[in-house]
C-alpha cells in the first residue's frame, strides 16, 4: 500500500463539561483511540449516529479543536505537533465544508469574494488572476460567472453547497473533509452535489473524508467505510465489503434499520429492531460499547473491550464474535 | 369502498410575503379512510406540511390563510369552525406528531401531568384516573417503567423516548386520525426503525388512520396504504403504495424514486432531477414541474395541467402520462 496522506493514531478527544452547583465536573470521552488512514485520492466514509464522535473526529482532523491524545499526519506533517505559521502552512492542504450551507457563508459577502477570500489569505493570487480564477472555481462546480456579483441569499441550499465547494477547492486541498455534507439538501438536489464530488476527484485527485448518516449515500461515495459506535471505530473496510457483509453486529443492525424505497422488498426482509437506545456518552458502558443493545451478546462482551480481527474481504471488526482467540465462536454470514 | 373519514377538497392556502399573497397550497384533494395511512410526500417547499397543519386549522395566521376549499371530518366542515370548538377536536378525535419532539413538548411539565392535562380536558375524569390513562399509554409506547417516568422532564428523555412520549400524548384520547408529520426525520436510523414498528402496531391495536407527512420514500415504503406526492403546492399523483413504487405515472415521482440512493447498488452516477423546485411567488406557467421535466413538451409550457383519475384510485397530473413508459423502483 501506499503511504496514506492522512494517518490517524489512537485518537482520543475529551470534553470536559463544567459543573455547578452541586454537581461535578463530567469529562465526555467523545472519540476514543479511533485510528484509520486515508490514502491519496480515496473516500474515506465515517458513519454513526448521533453521539457515535463521528463529527468531533472531523473536527480533530481539521484541528478545530484539540485531541487529548493520539497522533495525525497528513502527508509526513504532525498536524497535531504543529502551531502558528507551521500550521498555517499546510491549512492550505486540508479544507472543509459543513452540513449547514445557510450557516457556513458570510452572508455579507459576495460570492466572488466568499470563494476567493482563501486565495487573498494565502497570498496565492490578487487582481485580474483572482477574478480570473474564482471564475473558474465557478465553473468548476457548475455555476456561472454572472453569479460573482450575487450575496449567499440569492441562492437555494444546493447552489449553496457549491459554493462552499467552491471555496474549499480553491488552494488545490489534498484532502476535503466533508461533514455531513449532502444532509440538508433535499434528495433531487443532494444527487447533483455528490455527482459534483465525483467529478472533482476524478479531475482533481482530492481525497475525502466523509463522515455522514445516510448510509445509501455513503454506499455510493465511500471506497472504504469506517462505522463509529459511542466515540469508538467497531468495524472498518472497503465499503463494497462492508455493505455486502457487514462483520459487526451493529453494522448489520445498521443496515437492516434503513428502509429500502420499495414496499415489496421492504416488507418481505427480515430486519432487525436493535432495543433501547444509544447510551450516553458520559457514561459508557463497561465491555464493547455495543453490548447494552447486541443480539449477539456474551458474557465476555460486559466486561472485555473486544480488540479489532481481521476480516475476510477486507477491514476489520472489534468483535468477540470474530475474535476466535477470546469467545472461540466464529459467526456464520447472515 | 369504506367511507371517507377525512375528505380534503380543492384546499388554497396562502402567505403574505413580500411578493403580496402568495399560494402554497393550490388547489389541493385528497381524503383518508379510517385505519388507511396516507404519505403525503414531496420535497422541502412542496406544501405538505401547510397541507397538514390546515387539517387542524394550525396554519399560523398571520401571515398564512386558508383561501378557499374544504375539509371534511366525520362529515363536518373544520374550515372557518369557531375556535371552542376546534379545541374539542384537537387531541381528541385528531391528534398530531411532529417532527421535534423536544419543542413540541412543554420544557417545564413533567411528561406525566402534559398527557393527564390532554386527558382531562376532554374526557371528564379525575386527576387520579388521568394519570392512570397517562401510565397506559406510555406502557403501549414502550417506555419501560412507565409509572416511575411520570415524573420526569422532557430533557431527561433520549430523543427516540421524546417521541415515544409525544406519540404517546396523541393517543391518550384514542383519536381516530393521528397527523404525523416527519415523526421519525430528528431520529437516528435505528430509533426510527423501532418508531415505524411502534406506529404499525399500534395501528393494527387500535385502527385509527394516519396522514403521515414525509420526504423519505424508504419509510412510505414501509408504512404506507396509499401515497399523494406533492410538488409546487399541488399534488402531481396518488396511487396505492404498490402501484407508485412499481409504475409511478408523474415524471416527478419517477425522479424522486430514481433518485434515491438505494442501498445494494454500488458505484453508478446517481440520478439527479436538474435545477430546483420554484419559488411560491414565481411558478412557472403550464404544468410546474415542466422545466425540470425530461418530457416536456411546448403544450407543457403553456396549459395548466388537471389532476385525473388514471384507473382505480389513481391520479395523475401530467398530460402525457398515457404514452409515456416511465420507471420504477428496482
Amino acid at each position: 500500500m501506499s503511504t496514506p496522506l492522512l494517518s490517524v493514531r489512537d485518537l482520543e478527544v475529551t470534553f470536559r463539561l463544567r459543573g455547578g452547583l452541586l454537581r461535578p465536573t463530567r469529562l465526555l470521552r467523545a472519540v476514543n483511540g479511533v485510528s484509520f488512514d486515508i490514502a491519496p485520492g480515496e473516500t474515506l466514509a465515517v458513519v454513526g449516529e448521533s453521539g457515535s464522535g463521528k463529527s468531533t473526529i472531523a473536527r480533530a482532523v481539521m484541528r478545530l479543536l484539540e485531541p487529548s491524545s493520539g497522533r495525525i499526519h497528513l502527508d509526513g506533517d504532525d498536524v497535531t505537533a504543529l502551531k502558528g505559521e507551521a500550521l498555517r502552512r499546510i491549512r492550505p492542504k486540508l479544507q472543509m465544508v459543513f452540513q449547514d450551507p445557510y450557516s457556513s457563508l458570510d452572508p455579507s459577502m459576495i460570492i466572488a469574494d466568499v470563494v476567493g477570500e482563501p486565495l487573498v489569505v494565502h497570498g496565492r493570487a490578487r487582481g485580474a488572476d483572482l477574478e480570473r480564477r474564482v471564475q473558474g472555481l465557478l465553473e468548476h462546480v457548475g455555476l456561472g460567472r454572472y453569479h460573482m456579483n450575487r450575496y449567499p441569499y440569492e441562492f437555494s441550499g444546493g447552489q449553496r453547497q457549491r459554493i462552499a465547494i467552491a471555496r474549499a477547492i480553491a488552494l488545490e486541498p489534498k484532502l476535503l473533509v466533508l461533514d455531513e455534507a449532502v444532509s440538508a439538501l433535499d434528495v433531487s438536489t443532494q444527487n447533483q452535489i455528490l455527482n459534483l464530488l465525483e467529478d472533482l476527484r476524478s479531475e482533481l485527485g482530492i481525497a475525502y473524508l466523509f463522515i455522514s448518516h445516510d448510509l445509501g449515500v455513503v454506499e455510493h461515495i465511500a471506497d472504504r467505510v469506517a462505522v463509529t459506535y459511542l466515540g469508538r471505530i467497531v468495524e472498518e473496510g472497503p465499503a463494497e465489503r462492508i455493505f455486502s457483509a457487514p462483520a459487526h453486529p451493529y453494522t448489520e443492525a445498521l443496515l437492516s434499520a434503513v428502509p429500502v424505497p420499495n414496499p415489496r422488498i421492504q416488507r418481505s426482509r427480515q430486519r432487525i429492531v436493535l432495543p433501547g437506545d444509544i447510551p450516553s456518552p458520559l457514561a459508557p458502558p463497561a465491555g464493547c460499547p455495543f453490548h447494552t443493545r447486541c443480539p449477539h451478546v456474551m458474557d465476555v462482551c460486559k466486561t472485555a473491550m473486544p480488540a479489532h480481527t481481521p476480516i475476510d474481504g477486507g477491514g476489520s471488526a472489534a468483535c468477540f464474535l470474530h475474535d476466535t482467540g477470546v469467545a472461540g465462536g466464529t459467526r456464520r454470514a447472515s | 369502498m369504506a367511507e371517507a373519514m377525512l375528505e380534503i377538497a380543492d384546499l388554497v392556502v396562502e402567505f403574505l410575503t413580500d411578493y403580496g399573497w402568495v399560494r402554497v397550497v393550490d388547489g389541493v384533494s385528497f381524503s383518508i379512510r379510517p385505519g388507511e395511512t396516507l404519505g403525503l410526500v414531496g420535497e422541502s417547499g412542496s406544501g405538505k406540511t401547510v397541507t397538514s397543519l390546515s387539517v387542524m386549522q394550525l396554519v399560523p395566521s398571520p401571515p398564512g390563510r386558508i383561501a378557499g376549499g374544504s375539509i371534511r371530518f366525520a362529515g363536518r366542515d373544520l374550515v372557518g369552525l369557531p375556535e371552542a370548538e376546534l379545541e374539542a377536536i384537537r387531541g381528541d378525535d385528531i391528534a398530531m406528531v411532529f417532527q421535534e419532539s423536544m419543542t413540541s413538548l412543554n420544557p417545564a411539565f413533567t411528561i406525566g401531568d402534559q398527557i393527564a392535562e390532554v386527558v382531562r380536558r376532554h374526557r371528564a375524569c379525575s386527576r387520579r384516573e388521568a394519570r392512570e390513562r397517562a401510565v397506559e399509554v406510555l406502557d403501549l409506547v414502550q417506555i419501560p417503567d412507565a409509572r416511575a417516568r411520570l415524573g420526569a422532564f422532557p430533557h431527561e428523555f433520549s430523543g427516540g423516548m421524546r417521541q415515544r412520549a409525544a406519540i404517546a400524548m396523541a393517543l391518550a384520547c384514542d383519536p381516530k386520525l393521528l397527523i404525523a408529520d416527519e415523526p421519525t426525520t430528528a431520529l437516528d436510523v435505528t430509533v426510527q426503525a423501532q418508531v415505524l414498528d411502534l406506529l404499525r402496531s399500534l395501528q393494527e391495536r387500535f385502527g385509527m388512520a394516519i396522514l403521515f407527512v414525509t420526504h423519505n420514500l424508504g419509510v412510505v415504503a414501509d408504512l404506507c396504504d396509499r401515497v399523494a406526492v406533492m410538488y409546487a403546492g399541488r399534488i402531481v399523483e396518488t396511487a396505492s403504495v404498490f402501484d407508485l413504487f412499481e409504475s409511478p405515472r408523474h415524471p416527478y415521482t419517477e425522479g424522486l424514486l430514481q433518485a434515491m440512493p438505494q442501498l445494494g447498488e454500488r458505484g453508478q452516477r446517481l440520478a439527479a432531477i436538474p435545477g430546483t423546485p420554484p419559488m411560491p411567488w414565481q411558478m412557472p406557467q403550464g404544468c410546474r414541474f415542466h422545466p425540470r421535466c425530461p418530457y416536456a413538451e411546448t403544450a407543457c409550457t403553456e396549459r395548466d395541467v388537471r389532476l385525473e383519475a388514471v384507473g382505480q384510485e389513481r391520479h395523475v397530473r401530467c398530460r402525457r402520462s398515457g404514452e409515456l413508459a416511465l420507471a420504477g423502483a428496482e
